[in-house]
Protein backbone atom coordinates (compact mmCIF):
# COMPACT_ATOMS: atom_id res chain seq x y z
CA UNK A 1 0.00 0.00 0.00
CA UNK A 2 2.87 2.41 1.02
CA UNK A 3 4.71 1.29 -2.05
CA UNK A 4 2.12 2.05 -4.42
CA UNK A 5 1.34 5.20 -2.85
CA UNK A 6 5.09 6.46 -3.14
CA UNK A 7 5.83 5.32 -6.48
CA UNK A 8 2.56 7.01 -7.90
CA UNK A 9 4.37 10.64 -8.43
CA UNK A 10 0.84 11.70 -8.94
CA UNK A 11 -0.76 10.46 -5.81
CA UNK A 12 -0.90 13.75 -4.49
CA UNK A 13 -1.95 15.84 -7.54
CA UNK A 14 -4.72 13.54 -7.77
CA UNK A 15 -5.63 13.99 -4.54
CA UNK A 16 -6.46 17.50 -5.09
CA UNK A 17 -7.94 16.72 -8.20
CA UNK A 18 -10.54 14.79 -6.83
CA UNK A 19 -11.08 17.23 -4.29
CA UNK A 20 -11.74 19.92 -6.60
CA UNK A 21 -13.58 17.89 -8.93
CA UNK A 22 -15.69 16.27 -6.36
CA UNK A 23 -15.61 18.99 -3.49
CA UNK A 24 -19.60 19.58 -2.97
CA UNK A 25 -19.79 15.72 -2.79
CA UNK A 26 -17.29 15.92 0.38
CA UNK A 27 -19.05 19.03 1.79
CA UNK A 28 -22.35 17.05 2.01
CA UNK A 29 -20.38 14.54 2.99
CA UNK A 30 -19.05 16.85 5.90
CA UNK A 31 -22.30 18.58 6.69
CA UNK A 32 -24.17 15.26 7.26
CA UNK A 33 -21.05 13.93 9.46
CA UNK A 34 -21.26 17.47 11.74
CA UNK A 35 -25.06 17.70 12.01
CA UNK A 36 -25.11 13.80 13.20
CA UNK A 37 -22.21 14.02 15.60
CA UNK A 38 -23.33 17.58 17.02
CA UNK A 39 -27.28 16.68 17.62
CA UNK A 40 -26.10 12.42 18.43
CA UNK A 41 -23.82 14.02 21.03
CA UNK A 42 -26.06 16.85 22.73
CA UNK A 43 -29.41 14.14 22.61
CA UNK A 44 -26.92 12.06 23.86
CA UNK A 45 -25.82 14.55 26.66
CA UNK A 46 -29.19 14.82 27.38
CA UNK A 47 -29.75 11.16 27.85
CA UNK A 48 -27.08 10.26 29.97
CA UNK A 49 -27.36 13.16 32.55
CA UNK A 50 -31.22 12.28 33.27
CA UNK A 51 -29.81 8.01 33.07
CA UNK A 52 -26.70 8.65 34.93
CA UNK A 53 -28.55 10.96 37.17
CA UNK A 54 -31.09 9.40 38.40
CA UNK A 55 -28.72 6.13 38.90
CA UNK A 56 -26.44 8.62 40.81
CA UNK A 57 -29.28 9.19 43.50
CA UNK A 58 -29.21 7.24 46.43
CA UNK A 59 -32.50 6.22 47.93
CA UNK A 60 -32.95 7.59 51.57
CA UNK A 61 -33.48 5.01 54.18
CA UNK A 62 -36.55 5.86 55.30
CA UNK A 63 -38.37 6.12 52.05
CA UNK A 64 -41.05 4.08 51.64
CA UNK A 65 -40.94 0.17 50.01
CA UNK A 66 -42.55 1.13 46.67
CA UNK A 67 -39.59 3.76 46.06
CA UNK A 68 -37.37 1.51 46.85
CA UNK A 69 -38.38 -0.84 44.29
CA UNK A 70 -38.88 1.37 41.52
CA UNK A 71 -35.39 2.83 41.71
CA UNK A 72 -34.28 -0.94 42.22
CA UNK A 73 -35.85 -1.71 38.68
CA UNK A 74 -34.04 1.44 37.02
CA UNK A 75 -31.05 0.55 38.03
CA UNK A 76 -31.49 -2.98 36.44
CA UNK A 77 -32.87 -1.63 32.94
CA UNK A 78 -29.99 1.23 32.90
CA UNK A 79 -27.34 -0.90 33.48
CA UNK A 80 -28.91 -2.84 31.16
CA UNK A 81 -29.07 -0.48 28.60
CA UNK A 82 -25.34 1.06 29.21
CA UNK A 83 -23.45 -2.61 29.12
CA UNK A 84 -25.76 -3.43 25.86
CA UNK A 85 -24.51 -0.13 23.92
CA UNK A 86 -21.29 0.28 25.47
CA UNK A 87 -20.35 -3.31 24.73
CA UNK A 88 -22.04 -3.91 21.51
CA UNK A 89 -20.02 -2.23 18.10
CA UNK A 90 -22.50 0.46 17.08
CA UNK A 91 -22.05 -0.64 12.84
CA UNK A 92 -24.23 -3.48 14.11
CA UNK A 93 -26.66 -1.41 16.38
CA UNK A 94 -26.72 0.99 13.27
CA UNK A 95 -28.25 -2.60 10.63
CA UNK A 96 -30.03 -4.13 13.17
CA UNK A 97 -31.89 -0.49 14.69
CA UNK A 98 -32.57 1.19 11.32
CA UNK A 99 -34.00 -2.16 9.33
CA UNK A 100 -35.80 -3.35 12.70
CA UNK A 101 -36.93 0.17 13.58
CA UNK A 102 -37.98 1.01 9.53
CA UNK A 103 -41.57 -0.06 9.24
CA UNK A 104 -42.01 1.61 12.72
CA UNK A 105 -40.83 5.12 12.11
CA UNK A 106 -40.79 5.12 8.03
CA UNK A 107 -37.51 6.89 9.01
CA UNK A 108 -34.61 8.20 6.92
CA UNK A 109 -31.59 6.92 6.98
CA UNK A 110 -30.12 10.02 8.57
CA UNK A 111 -32.50 10.47 11.10
CA UNK A 112 -32.08 6.79 12.12
CA UNK A 113 -28.50 7.54 12.10
CA UNK A 114 -28.98 10.47 14.89
CA UNK A 115 -30.46 8.38 16.54
CA UNK A 116 -28.40 5.15 16.89
CA UNK A 117 -25.45 8.31 17.91
CA UNK A 118 -27.94 9.64 20.52
CA UNK A 119 -28.17 5.97 22.26
CA UNK A 120 -24.80 5.01 21.77
CA UNK A 121 -23.38 8.33 23.19
CA UNK A 122 -26.22 8.45 26.04
CA UNK A 123 -24.33 5.19 27.63
CA UNK A 124 -21.24 6.40 27.41
CA UNK A 125 -22.54 9.68 28.91
CA UNK A 126 -24.15 8.35 31.71
CA UNK A 127 -21.21 6.51 32.93
CA UNK A 128 -19.00 10.05 31.65
CA UNK A 129 -21.79 11.76 34.33
CA UNK A 130 -21.45 9.02 37.34
CA UNK A 131 -17.99 9.42 37.30
CA UNK A 132 -18.20 13.32 37.47
CA UNK A 133 -21.18 12.78 40.16
CA UNK A 134 -18.87 11.08 42.27
CA UNK A 135 -16.09 13.10 41.62
CA UNK A 136 -17.96 16.20 43.42
CA UNK A 137 -17.34 16.51 47.12
CA UNK A 138 -19.86 14.67 49.44
CA UNK A 139 -19.67 17.34 52.15
CA UNK A 140 -21.63 19.40 49.03
CA UNK A 141 -24.35 16.97 49.36
CA UNK A 142 -24.71 16.98 53.08
CA UNK A 143 -24.90 20.38 52.67
CA UNK A 144 -27.91 20.76 50.53
CA UNK A 145 -29.74 18.06 52.17
CA UNK A 146 -29.43 19.78 55.87
CA UNK A 147 -31.34 22.73 54.23
CA UNK A 148 -33.51 20.89 53.43
CA UNK A 149 -33.18 20.26 49.77
CA UNK A 150 -34.65 16.50 48.49
CA UNK A 151 -31.99 14.30 47.07
CA UNK A 152 -33.54 15.18 43.97
CA UNK A 153 -33.31 18.44 44.36
CA UNK A 154 -29.82 18.18 45.63
CA UNK A 155 -28.64 16.03 42.23
CA UNK A 156 -30.19 18.44 39.99
CA UNK A 157 -29.39 21.99 41.29
CA UNK A 158 -26.19 21.18 43.69
CA UNK A 159 -24.70 18.05 42.23
CA UNK A 160 -25.00 17.94 37.97
CA UNK A 161 -23.49 21.24 37.51
CA UNK A 162 -20.51 20.77 38.96
CA UNK A 163 -20.44 17.04 37.95
CA UNK A 164 -20.80 18.71 34.31
CA UNK A 165 -18.31 21.46 35.03
CA UNK A 166 -15.94 18.31 35.61
CA UNK A 167 -17.06 15.99 33.02
CA UNK A 168 -16.13 18.54 30.51
CA UNK A 169 -13.31 17.10 28.67
CA UNK A 170 -14.96 13.91 28.60
CA UNK A 171 -18.18 15.10 27.10
CA UNK A 172 -16.26 17.17 24.31
CA UNK A 173 -14.11 14.09 23.75
CA UNK A 174 -16.87 12.15 23.35
CA UNK A 175 -18.05 14.51 20.15
CA UNK A 176 -14.53 14.14 18.54
CA UNK A 177 -15.27 10.37 18.77
CA UNK A 178 -18.66 10.66 17.32
CA UNK A 179 -16.93 12.58 14.66
CA UNK A 180 -15.00 9.83 13.33
CA UNK A 181 -17.08 7.04 15.07
CA UNK A 182 -20.19 8.17 12.61
CA UNK A 183 -18.34 6.97 9.83
CA UNK A 184 -19.59 3.98 10.58
CA UNK A 185 -23.37 4.70 9.79
CA UNK A 186 -22.21 4.78 5.82
CA UNK A 187 -23.66 1.06 6.38
CA UNK A 188 -27.46 2.20 6.41
CA UNK A 189 -26.18 4.33 3.41
CA UNK A 190 -26.49 7.91 5.26
CA UNK A 191 -24.53 10.64 3.35
CA UNK A 192 -21.76 10.69 5.50
CA UNK A 193 -18.45 11.71 4.45
CA UNK A 194 -17.51 8.00 4.57
CA UNK A 195 -20.28 7.01 1.97
CA UNK A 196 -19.36 10.13 0.04
CA UNK A 197 -15.86 8.95 -0.03
CA UNK A 198 -16.66 5.20 -0.94
CA UNK A 199 -19.18 7.00 -3.55
CA UNK A 200 -16.15 8.90 -5.21
CA UNK A 201 -13.56 5.83 -4.44
CA UNK A 202 -15.77 3.87 -6.67
CA UNK A 203 -16.80 6.18 -9.52
CA UNK A 204 -13.25 7.39 -9.98
CA UNK A 205 -11.51 3.77 -9.38
CA UNK A 206 -8.93 6.33 -7.41
CA UNK A 207 -10.17 4.78 -3.58
CA UNK A 208 -6.40 5.35 -1.97
CA UNK A 209 -7.05 9.72 -3.12
CA UNK A 210 -10.60 9.53 -2.42
CA UNK A 211 -9.40 8.13 1.01
CA UNK A 212 -6.71 10.23 1.39
CA UNK A 213 -8.82 13.54 1.09
CA UNK A 214 -11.35 12.48 3.76
CA UNK A 215 -8.44 11.61 6.30
CA UNK A 216 -7.46 14.78 5.96
CA UNK A 217 -10.84 16.46 6.18
CA UNK A 218 -11.13 14.42 9.32
CA UNK A 219 -8.09 15.01 10.92
CA UNK A 220 -9.23 18.96 10.15
CA UNK A 221 -12.46 18.72 11.48
CA UNK A 222 -11.08 17.20 14.77
CA UNK A 223 -8.29 19.45 15.34
CA UNK A 224 -10.83 22.24 14.97
CA UNK A 225 -13.32 21.00 17.27
CA UNK A 226 -10.25 20.45 20.16
CA UNK A 227 -9.31 23.86 19.02
CA UNK A 228 -12.92 25.21 20.42
CA UNK A 229 -13.22 22.95 23.15
CA UNK A 230 -10.08 23.69 24.50
CA UNK A 231 -11.05 27.59 24.70
CA UNK A 232 -14.57 26.92 26.04
CA UNK A 233 -12.93 24.40 28.82
CA UNK A 234 -10.32 27.31 29.95
CA UNK A 235 -13.67 29.73 29.60
CA UNK A 236 -15.32 27.69 32.41
CA UNK A 237 -12.29 26.79 34.47
CA UNK A 238 -12.24 31.00 34.47
CA UNK A 239 -15.56 31.30 36.03
CA UNK A 240 -14.90 32.45 40.00
CA UNK A 241 -17.83 31.08 41.59
CA UNK A 242 -16.50 31.98 45.24
CA UNK A 243 -16.49 35.59 45.05
CA UNK A 244 -19.53 37.10 47.06
CA UNK A 245 -22.15 38.82 44.82
CA UNK A 246 -24.80 40.67 45.23
CA UNK A 247 -28.48 38.79 44.89
CA UNK A 248 -30.85 41.75 44.14
CA UNK A 249 -33.43 39.08 43.36
CA UNK A 250 -37.14 39.71 45.22
CA UNK A 251 -37.60 35.97 45.63
CA UNK A 252 -34.26 35.94 47.48
CA UNK A 253 -34.53 39.04 49.45
CA UNK A 254 -38.06 37.13 50.57
CA UNK A 255 -36.28 33.78 51.29
CA UNK A 256 -33.72 35.83 53.20
CA UNK A 257 -36.96 37.62 55.08
CA UNK A 258 -37.78 34.25 55.82
CA UNK A 259 -41.06 35.14 54.02
CA UNK A 260 -40.68 32.44 51.34
CA UNK A 261 -44.12 31.74 51.50
CA UNK B 1 -26.08 27.66 29.94
CA UNK B 2 -29.88 27.10 29.75
CA UNK B 3 -30.21 29.81 26.95
CA UNK B 4 -27.71 27.55 25.51
CA UNK B 5 -29.97 24.47 26.03
CA UNK B 6 -33.09 25.50 24.82
CA UNK B 7 -31.11 27.18 21.23
CA UNK B 8 -29.64 23.25 21.16
CA UNK B 9 -33.58 21.64 21.93
CA UNK B 10 -34.80 23.97 19.26
CA UNK B 11 -32.18 22.87 16.72
CA UNK B 12 -32.95 19.40 17.89
CA UNK B 13 -36.69 19.37 17.27
CA UNK B 14 -36.77 21.77 13.80
CA UNK B 15 -33.96 19.59 12.44
CA UNK B 16 -36.29 16.50 13.85
CA UNK B 17 -39.44 18.16 11.75
CA UNK B 18 -37.40 18.89 8.61
CA UNK B 19 -36.73 15.30 8.16
CA UNK B 20 -39.98 14.23 9.03
CA UNK B 21 -41.66 16.63 6.22
CA UNK B 22 -39.00 15.17 4.04
CA UNK B 23 -40.12 11.98 4.69
CA UNK B 24 -43.73 12.22 4.18
CA UNK B 25 -42.96 14.37 0.80
CA UNK B 26 -42.10 11.08 -0.52
CA UNK B 27 -44.49 9.04 0.60
CA UNK B 28 -47.07 11.19 -0.96
CA UNK B 29 -45.66 11.27 -4.29
CA UNK B 30 -44.94 7.68 -4.16
CA UNK B 31 -47.50 6.89 -6.57
CA UNK B 32 -46.26 8.91 -8.97
CA UNK B 33 -42.88 8.08 -8.95
CA UNK B 34 -40.12 5.31 -10.10
CA UNK B 35 -37.82 4.88 -7.08
CA UNK B 36 -34.82 3.21 -8.04
CA UNK B 37 -31.50 2.10 -5.99
CA UNK B 38 -28.06 1.64 -7.31
CA UNK B 39 -24.57 2.33 -4.98
CA UNK B 40 -23.52 5.11 -7.57
CA UNK B 41 -19.94 3.75 -6.69
CA UNK B 42 -19.78 1.03 -9.88
CA UNK B 43 -18.92 2.08 -13.01
CA UNK B 44 -19.59 2.62 -15.52
CA UNK B 45 -23.06 0.82 -14.36
CA UNK B 46 -23.51 3.51 -12.20
CA UNK B 47 -21.49 6.18 -10.58
CA UNK B 48 -21.65 9.61 -8.76
CA UNK B 49 -20.64 13.00 -10.53
CA UNK B 50 -21.18 16.77 -9.48
CA UNK B 51 -22.02 17.98 -13.05
CA UNK B 52 -25.78 18.27 -13.82
CA UNK B 53 -26.00 16.36 -17.57
CA UNK B 54 -28.80 15.18 -19.86
CA UNK B 55 -27.71 11.81 -18.96
CA UNK B 56 -27.81 12.39 -14.91
CA UNK B 57 -30.41 12.25 -12.15
CA UNK B 58 -29.73 13.82 -8.74
CA UNK B 59 -29.32 11.68 -6.07
CA UNK B 60 -28.95 14.42 -3.20
CA UNK B 61 -28.33 18.51 -2.93
CA UNK B 62 -25.05 17.94 -5.08
CA UNK B 63 -24.54 14.56 -6.50
CA UNK B 64 -25.70 13.45 -9.58
CA UNK B 65 -26.05 9.82 -10.91
CA UNK B 66 -25.14 8.41 -14.33
CA UNK B 67 -24.47 5.24 -15.79
CA UNK B 68 -26.11 2.58 -18.08
CA UNK B 69 -27.96 1.88 -14.83
CA UNK B 70 -29.24 5.15 -15.03
CA UNK B 71 -30.77 5.21 -18.70
CA UNK B 72 -32.18 2.08 -18.24
CA UNK B 73 -33.63 3.33 -15.13
CA UNK B 74 -34.51 6.28 -17.07
CA UNK B 75 -36.44 4.34 -20.15
CA UNK B 76 -38.08 2.45 -17.60
CA UNK B 77 -39.68 5.21 -16.08
CA UNK B 78 -40.37 7.63 -19.02
CA UNK B 79 -42.49 4.14 -20.11
CA UNK B 80 -44.05 4.30 -17.17
CA UNK B 81 -45.05 7.60 -17.15
CA UNK B 82 -43.35 8.27 -13.84
CA UNK B 83 -40.66 10.55 -12.83
CA UNK B 84 -37.71 8.59 -11.70
CA UNK B 85 -35.76 9.14 -8.38
CA UNK B 86 -32.36 7.62 -7.90
CA UNK B 87 -31.73 6.24 -4.81
CA UNK B 88 -27.58 5.81 -3.35
CA UNK B 89 -27.36 2.83 -1.09
CA UNK B 90 -24.66 0.16 -0.42
CA UNK B 91 -24.50 -2.68 -1.53
CA UNK B 92 -25.39 -4.79 1.29
CA UNK B 93 -28.39 -2.24 2.29
CA UNK B 94 -29.97 -2.67 -1.07
CA UNK B 95 -32.24 -6.04 -1.43
CA UNK B 96 -33.29 -4.96 2.57
CA UNK B 97 -34.48 -1.53 1.01
CA UNK B 98 -36.24 -3.44 -1.88
CA UNK B 99 -38.44 -5.30 1.00
CA UNK B 100 -38.87 -2.73 2.99
CA UNK B 101 -40.18 -0.42 0.17
CA UNK B 102 -37.57 2.33 0.36
CA UNK B 103 -37.44 1.40 -3.03
CA UNK B 104 -39.40 0.22 -6.27
CA UNK B 105 -37.08 -1.60 -8.00
CA UNK B 106 -32.93 -2.32 -7.86
CA UNK B 107 -31.03 -2.05 -10.64
CA UNK B 108 -27.71 -2.02 -9.46
CA UNK B 109 -25.72 -4.42 -11.84
CA UNK B 110 -27.11 -7.69 -10.26
CA UNK B 111 -27.55 -11.16 -11.07
CA UNK B 112 -30.21 -13.38 -10.68
CA UNK B 113 -29.43 -16.21 -8.83
CA UNK B 114 -31.33 -18.58 -6.75
CA UNK B 115 -30.19 -17.50 -3.55
CA UNK B 116 -31.36 -13.74 -4.22
CA UNK B 117 -34.49 -15.50 -6.12
CA UNK B 118 -35.43 -16.46 -1.83
CA UNK B 119 -36.16 -12.58 -1.05
CA UNK B 120 -36.92 -11.05 -4.39
CA UNK B 121 -37.84 -11.12 -7.63
CA UNK B 122 -36.17 -10.23 -11.04
CA UNK B 123 -37.16 -9.10 -14.24
CA UNK B 124 -35.56 -10.92 -17.63
CA UNK B 125 -31.85 -9.79 -17.72
CA UNK B 126 -30.98 -5.91 -19.00
CA UNK B 127 -27.25 -6.53 -20.06
CA UNK B 128 -25.33 -9.90 -20.53
CA UNK B 129 -21.52 -9.32 -19.90
CA UNK B 130 -18.47 -11.49 -19.92
CA UNK B 131 -16.49 -12.55 -16.46
CA UNK B 132 -12.78 -11.72 -17.28
CA UNK B 133 -9.28 -11.45 -14.91
CA UNK B 134 -7.80 -8.04 -14.09
CA UNK B 135 -3.95 -8.06 -13.22
CA UNK B 136 -1.07 -6.21 -13.36
CA UNK B 137 0.71 -5.23 -16.98
CA UNK B 138 4.21 -7.19 -15.47
CA UNK B 139 2.04 -10.60 -13.66
CA UNK B 140 3.00 -13.97 -14.96
CA UNK B 141 -0.61 -14.22 -15.35
CA UNK B 142 -1.43 -11.58 -17.92
CA UNK B 143 -1.05 -14.48 -20.78
CA UNK B 144 -3.24 -17.06 -19.52
CA UNK B 145 -5.91 -18.38 -21.38
CA UNK B 146 -7.52 -21.04 -19.33
CA UNK B 147 -9.10 -20.57 -15.74
CA UNK B 148 -6.68 -23.16 -14.15
CA UNK B 149 -3.57 -21.52 -14.39
CA UNK B 150 -4.36 -19.66 -11.77
CA UNK B 151 -4.09 -22.54 -9.33
CA UNK B 152 -2.31 -21.26 -5.98
CA UNK B 153 -2.76 -17.75 -7.22
CA UNK B 154 -4.33 -14.80 -4.71
CA UNK B 155 -7.39 -14.09 -6.46
CA UNK B 156 -10.41 -11.37 -5.35
CA UNK B 157 -13.82 -10.62 -5.56
CA UNK B 158 -16.67 -8.17 -4.50
CA UNK B 159 -18.11 -9.36 -1.26
CA UNK B 160 -21.94 -11.32 -2.23
CA UNK B 161 -21.53 -10.67 -5.92
CA UNK B 162 -20.86 -14.04 -8.58
CA UNK B 163 -17.16 -12.08 -9.07
CA UNK B 164 -16.50 -13.87 -5.59
CA UNK B 165 -18.40 -17.55 -5.67
CA UNK B 166 -16.84 -17.96 -9.46
CA UNK B 167 -13.31 -18.22 -7.91
CA UNK B 168 -13.88 -21.70 -6.42
CA UNK B 169 -14.17 -23.02 -9.80
CA UNK B 170 -10.38 -22.27 -10.25
CA UNK B 171 -8.64 -25.49 -8.51
CA UNK B 172 -6.16 -25.11 -5.51
CA UNK B 173 -6.91 -21.43 -5.73
CA UNK B 174 -6.17 -18.83 -2.82
CA UNK B 175 -9.39 -17.74 -2.48
CA UNK B 176 -8.85 -14.15 -0.44
CA UNK B 177 -11.51 -12.43 1.59
CA UNK B 178 -13.67 -10.45 -0.72
CA UNK B 179 -13.92 -6.88 -0.78
CA UNK B 180 -16.83 -4.46 -0.45
CA UNK B 181 -16.46 -3.17 -3.18
CA UNK B 182 -15.49 -3.40 -6.56
CA UNK B 183 -12.37 -0.26 -6.61
CA UNK B 184 -11.74 -1.59 -3.34
CA UNK B 185 -10.84 -4.76 -5.10
CA UNK B 186 -8.56 -3.20 -7.53
CA UNK B 187 -6.87 -1.79 -5.14
CA UNK B 188 -6.13 -5.17 -3.37
CA UNK B 189 -4.64 -6.07 -6.99
CA UNK B 190 -2.63 -2.42 -7.44
CA UNK B 191 -1.55 -3.12 -3.97
CA UNK B 192 -0.33 -6.35 -4.70
CA UNK B 193 -2.43 -8.12 -1.77
CA UNK B 194 -3.43 -10.29 -4.88
CA UNK B 195 -2.34 -11.78 -7.89
CA UNK B 196 -5.84 -10.91 -9.93
CA UNK B 197 -9.49 -10.03 -9.69
CA UNK B 198 -12.49 -11.43 -11.24
CA UNK B 199 -14.84 -8.82 -12.64
CA UNK B 200 -16.88 -8.54 -15.77
CA UNK B 201 -15.58 -6.95 -18.66
CA UNK B 202 -17.58 -3.27 -18.50
CA UNK B 203 -16.34 -2.64 -14.50
CA UNK B 204 -12.98 -4.13 -15.55
CA UNK B 205 -12.38 -1.84 -18.69
CA UNK B 206 -13.04 1.50 -16.29
CA UNK B 207 -10.84 -0.03 -14.09
CA UNK B 208 -8.13 -0.23 -16.71
CA UNK B 209 -9.05 3.04 -18.11
CA UNK B 210 -8.19 4.74 -14.69
CA UNK B 211 -4.63 2.61 -14.31
CA UNK B 212 -2.63 1.70 -16.94
CA UNK B 213 -0.49 -0.85 -15.11
CA UNK B 214 -3.62 -2.94 -15.29
CA UNK B 215 -4.99 -5.43 -17.95
CA UNK B 216 -7.70 -7.53 -18.75
CA UNK B 217 -7.46 -11.14 -19.27
CA UNK B 218 -10.27 -13.03 -21.45
CA UNK B 219 -10.94 -16.43 -21.30
CA UNK B 220 -12.82 -18.45 -24.59
CA UNK B 221 -16.20 -20.03 -23.13
CA UNK B 222 -14.88 -23.19 -23.01
CA UNK B 223 -11.79 -22.30 -20.12
CA UNK B 224 -13.02 -19.47 -18.60
CA UNK B 225 -15.25 -18.83 -15.63
CA UNK B 226 -18.87 -20.94 -15.72
CA UNK B 227 -22.08 -18.51 -14.65
CA UNK B 228 -24.17 -16.26 -15.32
CA UNK B 229 -23.10 -13.13 -16.76
CA UNK B 230 -26.68 -11.44 -16.97
CA UNK B 231 -27.59 -8.45 -14.88
CA UNK B 232 -31.34 -7.86 -14.26
CA UNK B 233 -33.47 -5.58 -12.11
CA UNK B 234 -34.84 -6.42 -8.74
CA UNK B 235 -38.41 -5.85 -7.36
CA UNK B 236 -39.82 -6.97 -3.92
CA UNK B 237 -40.45 -10.72 -4.12
CA UNK B 238 -43.88 -11.47 -5.72
CA UNK B 239 -44.70 -8.38 -7.70
CA UNK B 240 -45.23 -10.16 -10.73
CA UNK B 241 -47.24 -7.17 -11.97
CA UNK B 242 -44.02 -4.70 -11.67
CA UNK B 243 -42.02 -7.25 -13.47
CA UNK B 244 -44.17 -7.80 -16.49
CA UNK B 245 -44.64 -4.21 -16.42
CA UNK B 246 -40.62 -3.84 -16.65
CA UNK B 247 -39.72 -7.23 -19.34
CA UNK B 248 -41.95 -5.44 -21.45
CA UNK B 249 -40.35 -2.04 -21.18
CA UNK B 250 -36.90 -4.17 -21.47
CA UNK B 251 -38.60 -6.57 -24.59
CA UNK B 252 -38.45 -3.52 -26.83
CA UNK B 253 -34.05 -2.22 -26.01
CA UNK B 254 -32.71 -4.14 -28.75
CA UNK B 255 -29.36 -5.82 -27.80
CA UNK B 256 -27.60 -3.25 -30.04
CA UNK B 257 -29.15 -0.57 -28.29
CA UNK B 258 -27.67 -1.92 -25.17
CA UNK B 259 -24.48 -2.38 -26.13
CA UNK B 260 -24.46 1.57 -27.66
CA UNK B 261 -25.48 2.41 -24.16
CA UNK B 262 -22.56 0.64 -22.31
CA UNK B 263 -20.17 1.83 -24.43
CA UNK B 264 -21.49 5.49 -24.57
CA UNK B 265 -21.36 5.08 -20.46
CA UNK B 266 -17.89 4.08 -20.55
CA UNK B 267 -17.00 6.99 -22.60
CA UNK B 268 -18.90 9.23 -19.95
CA UNK B 269 -17.60 7.80 -16.42
CA UNK B 270 -15.09 10.06 -14.71
CA UNK B 271 -12.24 7.23 -15.09
CA UNK B 272 -12.01 8.14 -18.93
CA UNK B 273 -12.03 12.27 -18.42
Amino acid sequence: MLLTVSSNSNFITNCIDIFIKYRPSFLLGIKYTLIIALTGTCIGLILGLFVGGLKAIKVEKQASSSVKVIKKIYDVISTIYIEFFRGTPMMIQAMFIYYALLKVFNWTPEVAGIFIVSVNTGAYMSEIIRSGIQSVDNGQVEAARSLGMSSIQTMFSVVLPQAIKNAFPAIGNEFIVNIKDSSVLSIISVTDLMFQTKRIGGSTFKYPEASFVALMIYLVITLITSLILRQVEAKINHVNTSIPQSDTNISSINLAKGKDK
Amino acid sequence: MKKLLTVLLAGIILSGCSSATNQETTNNEESSTFTVGMECNYAPYNWTQNTETEFTVKTSSVDYCDGYDVQIAKKIAAEMNKELVVKAISWDGLIPALQNDTIDALIGGMTDTEERRQSVSFSQPYYASEMVIVVPKDSPYANITNIQELTNAKVVGQADTLYDEVIDQIEGVNHLTPQESFTRAILSVTSGEADALVGELPAAKGAITSDSNLVIVRFNEENGFKADTTVSVAVKKDNTELVDQINSILENISSDDRTQLMVEAGERQPASE
